[in-house]
C-alpha cells in the first residue's frame, strides 16, 4: 500500500495532474489511465499506463 | 529540508539518501531502475522521511508540494553501462537535465549536478582544474556520457546565468564502495569480483594509465558541503592521488590476498591516459578532502563484495 504523504506528491507522467488511489492501482482520471505498483513502488512511467476500463 | 534525488536507487544516489536521511532530510528518491537498483535502497523501506518512484525524469518530472534540492545523479555512469544505453545517456544528460532544472525553477529550489572528470576527456594537462577546457572526442566511444555531461554542465549553467537559479556543479572522479555493481565494468568492482573468484585481472594497455580513486564515504560528504554552499562555479571532488592501473591490481591482488594474474588485453579507444584531480577549490570553498585511505576504503568494499557473492 501507498502512504498517504507518498500519494500527495504523485502526479501523472502525462499531463502532471494529482493522481489517486484505488485498490492497487494509481489513478490518474483526466487521462483515463492507471499506473501500477509493485512490491510497494508506484510505477509512474509512461510505458506502464494502462487504459481505465 | 526536503531533497529529491534523481538517480536515487543507483550507486551514488542511494549513498546520498542515506547521508542525508542521517543528517536529519526528507528525502523522494526517484530512478527508472535501468542501471540503478531497488536492493540499494532496500533498507530504507518504511523510513517515514523517505519516498521512493519508479520514473523515467527523461520523461517528465513533476511532484507536487515542497522541494529544497534537486540532486540531478541519474545516469548511467560506467562506459559498459553508457555504451548499452548510450541514446537514455544522452536524454537524461540533456532532456532529464533540462526538467530537473525546470523544476528546481518552479519550486524555486537549489539544485545540483552530478558531472564527472569525463569532461576532460582524455586531459592534456595534468591534474585537472575546473578551468581546464578538456580534451573530448565527440563521436568517440565515450562521447555520449562525456557530451551528455558536458551539456548539462552548459545547461546548469544557463539556468544558474538566465534564471537566476542557485546551482552546482559536482565534478566527480573516479568513486568506489559498496553497491557497486561488480559487471559494471569499472576497475574497482571489476578488479576485486576477479581477485576473489582467482580469475586473472584484466588490465588495459600496459596499465601505465593513471586514475584516482575517491572512497564513497568521502564523496558523499563533498557533495553534500557543495550542495549548502553558495558556490556556483563547478568543484572538482575526487581523491588526488594518483595511481596508475598496473599499480592498482598488484594493490587489489595485496588486499584479497589473491593469487591471481595479471593479464593484458588492448586499450579501448579514447581512454583517458591521466586522471588526477586539482581539489583545491573544494579545500578551500567547502574545507573539504578525501580522509579515507584508499587500503581501508577497499578493505570495506571488499568486505561487502564478499558478503554480497
Amino acid at each position: 500500500m501507498l502512504d498517504k504523504e507518498l500519494l500527495e506528491i504523485l502526479a501523472c507522467p502525462i499531463c502532471k495532474s494529482g493522481v489517486k488511489l484505488e485498490g492497487n492501482k494509481i489513478i490518474c482520471s483526466k487521462c483515463k489511465k492507471y499506473y501500477p505498483i509493485r512490491d510497494g513502488i508506484p510505477v509512474m512511467l509512461i510505458d506502464e499506463a494502462k487504459d481505465l476500463e | 529540508m526536503r531533497v529529491l534525488i534523481t538517480g536515487g536507487a543507483g550507486f551514488l544516489g542511494s549513498h546520498l539518501c542515506d547521508y542525508l536521511l542521517a543528517n536529519g532530510h526528507q528525502v523522494i528518491a526517484l530512478d527508472n531502475l535501468i542501471t540503478g537498483k531497488v536492493v540499494n535502497i532496500a533498507h530504507l523501506a518504511g523510513n517515514e522521511h523517505f519516498r521512493f518512484i519508479k520514473q523515467d525524469v527523461t520523461e517528465y518530472l513533476y511532484l507536487k508540494g515542497k522541494i529544497d534540492y534537486i540532486l540531478h545523479f541519474a545516469s548511467p555512469a560506467s562506459p559498459v553501462d553508457y555504451q548499452k544505453y548510450p541514446i537514455q545517456t544522452l536524454k537524461v544528460g540533456s532532456l532529464g537535465t533540462h526538467k530537473a532544472l525546470g523544476l528546481a525553477r518552479e519550486k524555486k529550489a537549489k539544485f545540483l549536478l552530478a558531472s564527472t572528470s569525463e569532461v576532460y576527456g582524455d586531459p592534456q594537462v595534468s591534474p585537472q582544474k575546473e578551468d581546464y577546457w578538456g580534451n573530448v572526442n565527440s563521436l568517440g566511444p565515450r562521447g555520449m556520457y562525456d557530451e551528455a555531461k558536458r551539456f548539462a554542465e552548459a545547461l546548469t549553467m544557463a539556468y544558474h546565468r538566465y534564471h537566476k537559479i542557485d546551482t552546482k556543479i559536482a565534478r566527480i572522479f573516479n568513486s568506489y564502495g559498496p553497491r557497486m555493481r561488480k559487471d559494471d565494468g569499472r576497475v574497482v568492482p571489476t578488479f576485486i569480483n576477479q581477485a576473489l573468484k582467482g580469475e586473472p585481472l584484466t588490465v588495459f594497455g600496459d596499465g601505465s594509465q593513471t586514475r584516482s580513486f575517491c572512497y564513497v564515504s568521502d564523496l558523499v560528504e563533498g557533495i553534500y558541503k557543495l550542495m549548502v554552499s553558495e558556490i556556483n562555479e563547478p568543484v572538482n571532488l575526487g581523491s588526488p592521488d594518483e595511481m596508475s592501473i598496473l599499480n592498482f591490481a598488484r594493490f587489489v591482488l595485496e588486499i584479497t590476498r589473491s593469487q591471481s594474474k595479471i593479464i593484458y588485453k588492448p586499450l579501448p579507444e579514447n581512454d583517458p591516459r591521466v586522471r588526477r584531480p586539482d581539489i583545491s577549490r573544494a579545500k578551500k570553498y567547502l574545507k573539504w578532502q578525501p580522509k579515507v585511505e584508499l587500503k581501508e576504503g577497499l578493505k570495506k568494499t571488499l568486505a561487502w563484495f564478499e558478503k554480497e557473492t
